[in-house]
């Protein structure tokens, strides 16, 4: 049985349909990533699954129980953190993180606290005001108040939001070491392509609020539209000497001294050969057989491929 | 229920913003005692108005503490329910605005346990204030000015209450303005539900309760039947009623006597009404509501 099950889930705000029919499920073990452009649905998918909106049609379970019925019962063994960790700027990290355990029904002691703020990394500051923390402070203490509970399911929207290169990291690590080391169920959602495609086991691909594929990373890398990146020495010459071939379908634009190919995988190395009997020299040539080729695909918009790959 | 309220209270009470009431209830008191200290014959002359032309006013004795907290709170109760709107309209939209609604709406408590939690702790902060203002106006003007009757101006006529018949008078007042008060606060919370910015609840609070005043002490006949008697202001400064006395034969106040105790327990009851209503629907709007901020 799913941890998550979610059947045609649906939500419209007067005529947008921001949520269309989508429908998933997350096992037990799963980092499940949820990925999507700026707009997708992925924002209120997952507040809907937090019972923060209320779906226009479809249905929740969670741990085999009704989300309508049993929220109660079903949210004590939730950890969320929804974009940026906003906090109590005027209490101090251990009152925010004492807060919210007993408002998830957890009895923690001082010293148990402590020990959360240690292990996220913000000992010798517990007691600081949370309006002197840091943007990276601030999220750890948002991981440490997700977890407190000890949640067998995590959700994180958009945790890198805001964050810089190490703390991207920092989470991604975190991430893997709920998965792997404490056996947490963990739902990722992001608009970084790079991020879902390095962490997680499993994900689903939304688009204008409907899904466009579920499956782990493996399964929806597509070998029929491997990307490669040739750069070369002459690119306008080897653009005209291309035009009249066979190859000239494959091509997908010019970017400075790199010409960038859409192909099936096994075409690679006759791609390379010929470029080299029409005597163009060829400089590197780099296949990328990703998530991001299969995410171009499934998109509406090409152009909008940098927005996932920042 | 209790472990969130003790949440709420410790986030009220934690807030800098909540001792702005406070320091300026404080402020307005003593600018007044101090004002009443150095020239209170030229307010009691005032007030008095021809009498004194025509009565020997034994000003020494009139301007006791007693008097002085009555005027405090002639002049203070129509302004407090602005301190409250700070409070009570940053209740949800103000936790909106932080962006800490959404991490209490996905914790395992009922919305409707929260509401009530936050509207319980918005009653408290509203009792705490009205306490501290009978603290400083009632108490400190008694150690400053001293005890004796208190003179009572009713239209063209005065009363004398006793100094021993006065002080249950000022309990029962407090406890109303508590609840008056408490009319106000509801009406913020309400209004805060709407908003993800405390401005506009704590705004639209105070316009609201500007314009029912205003319309409340309009002198037209045909407002005096159909809508003053619905307003909540109408009902708001009721307090006074349990400073009017029965009048003996020979003109004097009856002790432990008030003039017209059904007109109060009506207003209790509307303001009540009030409250009731404003956050039942305050409840009813949060449950349904999609949590965006």
């Amino acid at each position: 049985m799913p941890l998550v099950s979610v059947s045609k889930l649906t939500k419209k705000f007067r005529t947008h349909i921001a949520v269309d029919d989508l429908s998933f499920s997350v096992n037990e073990g799963d980092v499940y990533g949820f990925l999507g452009q700026n707009g997708a649905g992925k924002s209120t998918t997952i507040r809907m699954l937090l019972s923060l909106i209320t779906p226009t049609d479809g249905h929740i379970e969670f741990f085999g129980m009704d989300l309508k019925k049993d929220r109660k019962k079903i949210l004590q063994q939730v950890g969320a953190i929804i974009e940026k960790p906003d906090l109590y700027k005027y209490l101090s990290g251990y009152e925010n993180l004492s807060l919210f355990a007993r408002m998830s029904g957890f009895k923690a002691n001082k010293k148990d606290l402590f020990r959360q703020l240690e292990m996220v990394g913000l000992a010798g500051r517990e007691e600081d005001k949370v309006k002197t923390y840091s943007q990276g402070m601030k999220q750890r203490l948002g991981i440490a108040v997700a977890l407190i509970h000890d949640p067998r399911l995590i959700i994180l929207d958009e945790p890198t939001n805001g964050l810089d290169p190490q703390g991207i990291a920092d989470m991604r690590n975190l991430i893997l070491h709920l998965s792997r080391h404490l056996h947490k169920t963990v739902i990722v959602s992001s608009h970084l392509l790079h991020e879902i495609e390095q962490i997680s086991t499993r994900m689903l691909i939304i688009d204008q609020g409907k899904k466009m594929a579920e499956g782990s990373a493996v399964t929806l890398m597509d070998p029929a539209k491997t990307i490669v990146e040739v750069n070369v020495d002459h690119p306008e010459e080897a653009l005209r000497l291309l035009e009249s071939s066979e190859w000239s379908g494959y091509l997908q634009k010019k970017s400075g001294g790199v010409l960038i190919f859409q192909l099936p995988q096994h075409l690679v190395p006759e791609l390379n050969r010929e470029l080299i009997r029409l005597g163009i020299n060829v400089y590197s040539l780099q296949a990328r057989n990703s998530l991001e080729a299969y995410f171009l695909s499934l998109t509406r918009s090409k152009q909008n491929v940098a927005a996932f790959t920042d | 229920m209790w472990q969130l309220l003790q949440i709420e209270l410790l986030k009220i009470f934690r807030k800098p913003r909540t001792y702005i009431s406070f320091g300026a209830i404080a402020v307005m008191v003593i600018i007044i005692q101090i004002a009443l200290k150095f020239d209170g014959q030229s307010y009691i002359e005032f007030l008095v108005g021809n009498l004194k032309d025509s009565l020997e006013i034994p000003y020494s004795n009139i301007l006791n503490g007693y008097f002085v907290c009555f005027i405090i709170l002639n002049l203070l109760l129509i302004h407090i329910p602005l301190l409250i709107a700070l409070v009570a309209g940053d209740s949800i939209a103000g936790e909106a605005n932080m962006g800490t609604l959404r991490l209490i709406a996905c914790k395992p408590v009922s919305r409707t346990g929260l509401m009530l939690a936050k509207f319980m702790a918005t009653v408290i902060y509203t009792a705490l204030l009205l306490i501290w203002l009978a603290f400083i106006s009632l108490l400190l003007s008694v150690i400053v000015f001293g005890t004796n009757d208190i003179l009572i101006a009713r239209n063209d006529a005065l009363e004398i209450i006793r100094s021993n018949d006065v002080m249950w008078r000022y309990l029962a007042a407090f406890a109303f303005a508590t609840l008056a008060l408490t009319t106000v606060a509801a009406l913020a919370f309400f209004l805060s539900v709407f908003a993800d910015n405390s401005i506009g609840p704590i705004v639209s609070t105070i316009s609201i309760v500007i314009v029912f005043t205003i319309l409340s002490e309009m002198q037209i006949p045909l407002y005096d039947r159909t809508v003053k008697p619905f307003l909540f202001t109408s009902h708001m400064l009721a307090w006074k009623g349990f400073f009017y006395t029965k009048i003996d034969t020979a003109g004097s106040s009856i002790p432990g006597t008030i003039e017209n105790l059904r007109a109060i327990a009506k207003s209790c009851g509307i303001l009540i009404l009030y409250i009731g209503g404003f956050v039942s629907a305050a409840i009813l709007v949060f449950n349904k509501k999609d949590i965006l901020s």
